[in-house]
């Protein structure tokens, strides 16, 4: 079980302070982090990766050092092939992700002699999930990594993460601010709201009008 | 290292950079040929017509594939490919040590067959010189990408990298006029071009060098090698140094 107790925040022209922020979680779970832009959801992930100081509390270095991001600023070469790719991270991980996560391995095997741009922003995802499990991290952010994704794909790449999860070998964070989205790939749901400085975990039904009613009353 | 140097290599073939750096250089080296029968007609020894392709392999390249090396450093951090190298657990260090030794190995080779070929074209004898001219090439060659690794590694911004690439050059252009020469070797002002040019027995006026009461011939060899080579190890040390500060950062 890992767990969270932070206050955390930045000053500035679009400044956040959270505080009493309270995550517990452990693998197998898949949590959702749901917001309005720029209301310091990336800046949680900045804190759990220890690239940022909380204002208050700590961050573990058993969660610091085994978080791995899928997001639109993390991306794979374009021009080079899946095959490229496997031979940069060695018979060892592909070994590891074959063994441990053989749903994704198959994936992305049939996907060996495809350049990295012919590839959907799915399968383009899938394979960035591969890449960052493969350094054996196990807490994976999904930094908005649904976005822009069209039916097809998100519903590959909500089946491999499902897959993952119930395996019970990582816990992922999902960022989003479609709600659509938390409903589709299920789990926990935290909302943030800003203005109250407040994250708080929903637990009532999974439907749009109850978690937008949530989020406007902000608990 | 290993895997991600065959990696890095792959994408240079891949992305084309390859096939663009050869016809570059093929550009670069006809422009010197092309200016050297524009200024001198048939006129001049095979040393001489050489040291017109030496002037386009320095100040061409600086201007030519100092743009290509520029763009292939910042873009990197711009399509966050950086941070998947990171993720992968390869540091900023690595990541560009690779891509600049890649950049070497791609062009020094072109450039150097090149340079034969037109030695040979314009029936050059004089291996001595067409060695120092080899060796000074390769040597500002590399002075280009150290300094392109060091500023993209500042701005990590294509367009502002260029600009500050290019802003250097005219500010380096300058300062050699005035210093002896001794600033910038992939320059036309610069005291290895100098050393060239009057090595091949052709005289270049310098608004500093000519004021120097020594004789440079004397010491040519040692000029040609010994300056790039010093600029060289000194952006090295630059760019570890950044590379290594920004390591912790990101």
């Amino acid at each position: 079980m890992f767990c969270v107790k932070i206050d955390y925040g930045y000053k500035g022209t679009n400044s956040i302070n959270y505080e009493n922020v309270n995550i517990q979680f452990e693998y197998g779970d898949f949590i959702n982090i749901l917001g309005e832009n720029g209301c310091g959801k990336s800046t949680l992930y900045k804190v759990l990766m220890g690239r940022l100081k909380p204002t208050n509390g700590h961050i573990s270095d058993e969660i610091k050092n085994n978080i791995v991001v899928i997001s639109d600023y993390v991306n794979l070469p374009n021009e080079c092939t899946i095959h490229d790719i496997y031979e940069l991270l060695g018979e060892d991980k592909i070994q590891y992700m074959k063994k441990e996560f053989y749903s994704i391995y198959e994936v992305v095997s049939e996907l060996l002699s495809k350049k990295v741009s012919m590839l959907s922003t799915g399968q383009k995802r899938i394979v960035e999930i591969f890449c960052a499990l493969s350094t054996r991290k196990r807490i994976l952010v999904m930094d908005e990594a649904s976005n822009g994704l069209d039916v097809t794909n998100k519903q590959l790449l909500i089946e491999q993460v499902n897959k993952m999860v119930e395996s019970k070998k990582v816990v992922v964070f999902n960022t989003t601010h479609l709600i659509e989205d938390v409903i589709s790939f299920g789990g926990r749901v935290f909302v943030m709201n800003k203005q109250k400085q407040r994250i708080n975990e929903y637990h009532g039904e999974k439907s749009i009008k109850e978690i937008i009613e949530y989020m406007k009353v902000g608990e | 290292m290993k895997s991600l140097f065959k990696f890095e290599f792959k994408r240079v073939v891949h992305s084309k950079v390859l096939a663009m750096t050869v016809v570059l250089c093929v550009v670069i080296g006809g422009l010197g040929m092309v200016l050297n029968h524009v200024f001198y007609g048939s006129e001049g020894v095979g040393q001489q017509c050489l040291v017109s392709v030496f002037n386009s392999f320095t100040q061409f390249t600086y201007f030519i594939l100092g743009f290509v090396f520029v763009q292939s450093f910042t873009k990197d951090y711009v399509d966050g490919i950086t941070s998947f190298y990171k993720q992968l657990g390869y540091s900023l260090t690595k990541q560009n040590i690779c891509k600049a030794i890649v950049m070497i190995v791609i062009t020094i080779p072109i450039i150097d067959v090149l340079v034969l070929i037109c030695s040979i074209l314009y029936k050059n004898s004089d291996v001595e010189f067409l060695v120092a001219v080899i060796i000074a090439i390769n040597l500002s060659t590399l002075y280009i990408v150290l300094l392109a690794l060091f500023i993209s590694t500042i701005f990590k911004h294509t367009v502002r990298a260029v600009l500050c690439f290019y802003g250097l050059f005219i500010i380096f252009n300058i300062m050699n006029l005035f210093m002896y020469g001794m600033i910038n070797p992939a320059d036309g002002n610069s005291i290895v071009t100098y050393c060239v040019t009057e090595w091949s027995g052709r005289h270049m006026s310098h608004h500093s060098i000519d004021k120097l009461d020594i004789d440079l011939l004397k010491f040519k060899e040692y000029i040609c090698v010994l300056l790039p080579m010093i600029w060289c190890v000194v952006l090295s040390l630059g760019d570890a140094y950044i590379l290594c500060k920004n390591d912790k950062k990101i």
